[in-house]
């Protein structure tokens, strides 16, 4: 009875299953809550512009961002134990977190695809106009992901906001699809973070109880910094103007740019103009995956289920 | 095939199972917890015994993956268990690490130990359950702290381990739990022989219960028996200082500890002593098992060898 | 059955003693079924190796046999096989302690042979 099937043992399959079902049932509850919020402010005519002025109600990625966060953190600090208490091997463990880092967020991809799909037929909240399908007329008034709906569109930036419109480009029926992969893009960052920052937090429970509050505290800290600081608007939804962060053709406004896959290039006359390029976040979110997968290795291989010092 | 070679092939099959422990090596930063320990384990009760903080629990929690080795191997049938999943799932270490969260039912504590470990033996967990008193629909966090340590042996012996090892079980038992828990014990084992592992302090209550008995010492095994043989590991001479002395220099005996009051002196020493040839005013006892590994371990305290 | 740790006789000997006498009392007849090894292992908490130690030993003396698939059963034979042993023992050990604790006391042989004989009348 050895439990193995075609190389992949028994223990791996039922962490790895473990590991799927806390993510589906965390997310389950999220979309439980995240329906009716969506409903209300429909009802409530939260649409368009109104959007940003409420953010975060029907912003699917300001509200499974902190979910996936959190899991993922969760995973690594708490389920761990129980794993290797059950004869797992610390590099089953491993894959389970890297398969399901990677594996949750394109299942809540094509997810959000389909169901952004099904909001644009019926012609909900997000729509404008219903014309010729459904565009969006102020796209840049939806969060990030929905952004890069009009990848390899060329802007000019120079005209006033409420000017804004997209031009089709050939490449528009591909749109959902960019909006896809910089949706996953997200998810996939939001979640290796969540994972390392798990493995860290257990390594300094470990260390005893002032360790890990202390590493609590700074955490808490430097998301609070992030958030509030130009650097963490790459993440934000809504439009944001390129020009807004530093100067253009600054040092730090070329990083913007590179990190958040919108590039600004200039017409022979100086015009402006913003291209949203998904492949630049999407290689940037898989090297991050990969980067956090590493170190998470680098700490779970080593990490260890001491029995308690003090005997009562 | 007829019972009885069906029964030597059965003897056999589990007389196999061997668990080889070779120059195991641990520390905790500048503290050295394991420093080469050797040993090994066939199917049979094993007690191990040492002081607080000699590395019993570091060892068991090496062999069950937990923790990892500074040095040495550990194999069972040949193969390490060291990050194998194959061994892991035939070792099971019980010790005060509860692996879930304390809102479960105990019913899913056992489904989840069946589906990691291929096997329960719900039947057996039903009557044990049901002769400590605990509702098998109880929610684990509902039960008292002994009732918890109960479930979680009832667990322990359930599962269709080839090594089972168990850590301090009855801590927190009282005395009527702790005699049920050794029967039930002996019953499971006797129905699955196995390699079981037993390290408790109360040494007394089961010296009858275990066949054979390390003794871990300062991260070393000092000693390694049939408990039944204990009689003859050592002998408590007991005589006036000089005498004693004179007797253990004649006969060339190791000492394994002293204590001394005034003229008159207390020497263990290894071994038996031929009791004939002794002098009327030095005395020459056995050891009991608790007495014999209390003195064999305190030994780090006196100065030994002298 | 009692089993005692100090007593310094080896377990599996004082297993095998419990049984003897457990016969001689007539408590296992010839051709009984005497309990399994799991059974005394458990009920006096003592690891089954020495429970079977205790008991190859009497079937060495021809006082238990084996029955594959069965157990171990009161061979034919014991009892009286079990008294003789009991004789053996009597007279190899408690009579000469016996005999040296009364010379140690200063009892004489013909004054403990009335002695003797006035205990056996009462």
């Amino acid at each position: 009875m050895t439990g193995k099937t075609q190389g992949l043992s028994r223990q791996f399959l039922l962490t790895l299953r473990r590991c799927l079902t806390v993510y589906g049932v965390v997310l389950a509850v999220g979309l439980l809550l995240f329906v009716p919020l969506c409903y209300q402010s429909v009802m409530l005519g939260y649409t368009g512009s109104s959007a940003i002025v409420f953010p975060g109600i029907n912003d699917v990625e300001l509200y499974f961002r902190p979910i996936l966060l959190f899991t993922a953190m969760a995973w690594q600090w708490f389920f761990f134990d129980s794993a290797l208490c059950h004869g797992v091997s610390r590099k089953s463990y491993m894959k389970a977190t890297a398969i399901s880092a990677a594996v949750v967020p394109l299942l809540l991809s094509v997810l959000y695809l389909m169901a952004r799909f099904v909001v644009i037929a019926t012609g909900t909240a997000i729509c404008y106009e219903k014309s010729d399908g459904c565009r969006i007329t102020g796209p840049f008034y939806a969060h990030l992901s929905e952004q890069f709906m009009y990848a390899w569109e060329r802007m000019d930036w120079n005209r006033a906001p409420s000017m804004w419109e997209a031009q089709y480009s050939p490449a528009l029926p591909a749109g959902p699809l960019f909006v896809g992969l910089k949706f996953f893009s997200l998810m996939l960052s939001y979640t290796a973070i969540g994972a390392l920052i798990g493995a860290v937090l257990a390594w300094l429970a470990r260390r005893g109880i002032w360790a890990v509050s202390i590493g609590v505290v700074v955490l808490w800290y430097a998301a609070q910094q992030l958030s509030s600081s130009p650097s963490m608007l790459i993440y934000m939804p809504k439009m944001q103007v390129i020009s807004n962060f530093y100067e253009l053709g600054t040092a730090q406004n070329r990083l913007v740019q590179a990190m958040s896959g919108r590039v600004v290039s200039y017409t022979a006359d100086g015009v402006e103009i913003g291209t949203y390029v998904v492949w630049i976040p999407l290689a940037e979110s898989l090297v991050l995956f990969v980067l956090c997968m590493w170190i998470i290795w680098m700490f779970t291989k080593r990490r260890e289920i001491h029995p308690a010092r003090q005997r009562g | 095939m007829s019972a009885s070679e069906y029964a030597t092939a059965a003897a056999d099959a589990v007389a196999a199972v061997k668990l080889t422990i070779t120059d195991l090596h641990k520390r905790y930063g500048s503290t050295v917890a394991l420093n080469g320990v050797n040993l090994t384990l066939r199917p049979a009760i094993y007690g191990l015994f040492g002081r607080n903080g000699a590395g019993k629990s570091t060892l068991m929690g090496i062999i069950a993956n937990r923790l990892l080795p500074g040095g040495g191997s550990i194999e069972l049938d040949g193969a390490s268990v060291f990050e194998n999943e194959t061994a892991q799932s035939r070792i099971y270490l019980l010790n005060e690490t509860v692996p879930f969260m304390v809102g479960v039912r105990l019913n899913t504590i056992f489904k989840r130990e069946e589906r990691y470990y291929g096997d329960f033996d719900w039947a057996f967990s039903a009557r044990m359950l049901a002769k400590f008193g605990i509702m098998p629909g109880s929610l684990y966090g509902q039960l008292s702290l002994g009732q918890r340590m109960i479930v979680r042996l009832v667990a322990a012996l359930c599962v269709p381990v080839d090594v089972l090892l168990l850590d301090e079980p009855v801590l927190g038992l009282d005395a009527a739990n702790r005699e049920l828990f050794y029967k039930f014990l002996l019953e499971s084992f006797s129905e699955h022989p196995r390699i079981i592992v037993l390290s408790t302090h109360i040494i007394s209550e089961i010296a009858h219960v275990v066949e054979r008995v390390a003794i871990l010492d300062q991260g070393r095994i000092i000693d390694e028996f049939g408990a039944e043989s204990v009689g003859s590991r050592a002998t408590v001479l007991v005589g006036e200082s000089d005498r004693v002395n004179m007797v253990i220099a004649s006969n060339q005996l190791q000492i394994i500890a002293r204590e001394q009051m005034g003229h008159l002196v207390s020497v263990v020493v290894r071994g038996q002593v031929d009791t004939s040839e002794l002098p009327s005013d030095v005395s020459a006892n056995r050891l009991g098992l608790q007495e014999y590994v209390i003195r064999a371990t305190s030994a780090t305290d006196i100065q030994k060898g002298q | 059955m009692h089993f005692d740790d100090s007593s310094g006789e080896p377990l599996f000997r004082q297993v095998a003693d419990q049984l003897n006498e457990a016969i001689v009392l007539g408590l296992y007849k010839e051709g009984d079924q005497v309990p399994s090894t799991t059974e005394i292992s458990t009920t006096y908490r003592i690891n089954p190796a020495t429970v079977l130690k205790g008991m190859n030993l009497l079937v060495e003396r021809g006082l238990l046999e084996k029955r594959r698939g069965l157990g171990m059963f009161v061979a034919p034979g014991a009892v009286m096989r079990a008294r003789d042993d009991k004789r053996e023992e009597f007279l190899s050990n408690q009579l000469p302690q016996f005999i040296a604790e009364a010379r140690r006391l200063g009892f004489g042989p013909k004054e403990l042979t009335e002695l003797i004989e006035k205990e056996y009348a009462s």
